[in-house]
């Protein structure tokens, strides 16, 4: 290992290509490693959802159909996608019988279009792939099939080794390799943090499904599993998930309790499974890091935030990374000092409004009956704001139901008292009883 | 030894990630065990969600 890169970009995920295409269109010398041969196809579970339109880490994200372009005005900067699209108009909660709590009239929004979708669908392959692909057109030099698996400090730059021995050097690391990060283990940096649990996922497509109002992000409560369904960008195909933090959940067993039950079999009557195409995740979940940097490493996309940061907050934390490295280099302050912008975006946007989580309080699934939620879910009639932004999300669920506290108290006492007893759950132990359900890797 | 149904396998990398004995690792794409270095533990074997690796004793 001879040459000494600008900047090594690990991961060549959103974060990760992002940062790599930033960083070389503005003059720096770039590495970006990825341990994938293909990066076409993604195999890591993901919605491969995008959420427009509502304030997230501080900017307000659009997609235009005719230059194809998915544009962060606040950031400056804007990221090419021509591949298959769907739009989604809302974002569904169902109980068990089937009754939905809708953010976004679906039907509505179809009738206008593009200006109501909340979200949209992309092929996340096709997204990466394109990223890649101008990346090497600014002469990033790719290594694929490299996995890093160690990684330390030389007096003139970072080293990182994959788990062949090879060595790849840079005045600065990004380090964009997502959720289990290897990098956060080997520079500590995962002891400043809580562990939540581990969340396991696996997902499928199927063709055939039909039901009414299916452009929408959908979550199924109630079942064993958490089952969450969206419409694919292949034409006629339906993305299903079913995932669970407790290891021993059999999470296609769940999924097939779900398609079988009374409600929702109907959905299914002319549905069968693409084989092939299943996805899965492992990973162990922890709360967000407060400083995503150590020793001229940056920390990039879910390699330091809870869960997931979804594609657009990857995109936005790759892009400012490259800056803050961009500044560093012709600045020539080759330390946190330089860098410091990406710090200080990072407390002011990220970890100020969305905090770095890991308080779980009681879990629904312990407190509430399937009939229980079927109940609740009946009392939202009318359609709440249509959002794709989780944090949105809940905010709207809580101030729809915390409205219907008196009715609630009246009608079905029993579900109160539960609602009362759940909130004097301590953070603490809703997160001890995720923990014990999931496993810790320290390797 | 244990051994990873490649039918099964969504090709994931959640245990080249999180193996405790850091024995499985991704070859072109495909996740394959390093039975060298594998302590059959059997996290695998419980955890995946796939139920892809299979202990072949």
């Amino acid at each position: 290992m001879k040459r000494l890169y600008d900047v090594v970009v690990v991961g060549a995920g959103p974060a990760g290509t992002i940062a790599a295409k930033t960083a070389a269109e503005n003059g720096l010398e770039v590495a970006l490693l990825e341990r994938k041969t293909d990066l076409s196809v993604v195999r890591r579970a993901c919605t491969g959802c995008l959420g427009l339109k509502d304030e997230f880490f501080g900017d307000v994200t659009f997609f235009d159909d005719k230059t194809k372009r998915l544009i962060f005005p606040r950031n400056g900067f804007s990221v090419k996608y021509d591949g298959p699209t769907h739009n989604l108009y809302g974002f569904h909660l169902t109980s068990p019988d089937g009754t939905k709590v809708r953010m976004g009239d679906i039907n509505a929004g179809k009738k206008i279009g593009n200006d109501a979708r909340v979200a949209v669908m992309v092929n996340k392959g096709h997204l990466i792939q394109g990223l890649a692909d101008e990346c090497r057109a600014r002469d990033v030099s790719i290594y694929l099939n490299t996995n890093v698996v160690d990684i330390w400090n030389e007096p003139d730059g970072v080293v990182v080794a994959d788990h062949r021995g090879n060595r790849y050097k840079g005045k600065f690391v990004i380090a964009a390799d997502g959720v289990n990060s290897r990098i956060m283990r080997k520079l500590g940096l995962n002891k400043e943090r809580k562990w939540i649990g581990t969340y396991r996922d696996r997902a499928c497509e199927f063709v055939g499904i039909e039901f009414d109002e299916m452009d929408a992000l959908i979550f199924c409560m109630g079942w064993t599993t958490s089952i969450s369904l969206a419409p694919s960008t292949h034409e006629g195909w339906y993305h299903m998930a079913s995932a669970s933090y407790d290891w021993r959940d059999d999470l296609e067993k769940g999924l097939q309790e779900f398609m079988q039950s009374k409600a929702y079999a109907p959905w299914f009557k002319k549905a069968r499974l693409v084989s092939g195409h299943e996805c899965a995740c492992v990973s162990n979940i922890y709360s967000s890091i407060l400083v995503p940097y150590k020793n001229n490493v940056l920390i990039a996309g879910d390699s330091g935030w809870m869960q997931e940061c979804s594609i657009i907050g990857a995109f936005m934390m790759g892009n400012k990374a490259a800056y803050a490295v961009i500044y560093a280099i012709n600045n020539k302050q080759l330390n946190k000092q330089g860098i410091a912008s990406y710090l200080d975006w990072w407390t002011k946007y990220l970890i100020g409004p969305y905090g770095a989580g890991g308080g779980f309080g009681a879990d629904i699934k312990d407190y509430l009956t399937g009939e229980d939620i079927n109940y609740l879910a009946g009392l939202v009639q009318k359609p709440l704001h249509g959002t794709l932004d989780f944090y949105t999300i809940y905010r709207g669920i809580g101030k729809a139901y915390s409205e219907q506290f008196p009715r609630i108290a009246e009608e079905r006492p029993d579900i109160m008292q539960k609602f009362m007893t759940m909130r004097g759950v301590h953070p603490e132990d809703g997160l001890a009883k995720r923990r014990k359900n999931g496993f810790l890797s320290i390797n | 030894m244990i051994q990873i149904d490649k039918e099964k396998c969504a090709r994931c990398g959640g245990f080249v990630d999180l193996c405790p004995a850091a024995a499985i690792a991704f070859e072109d794409d495909v996740v394959v065990i390093d039975p060298n270095i594998c302590l059959e533990c059997e996290t695998c074997i419980k955890v995946c969600p796939m139920k892809a690796p299979q202990q072949l004793n």
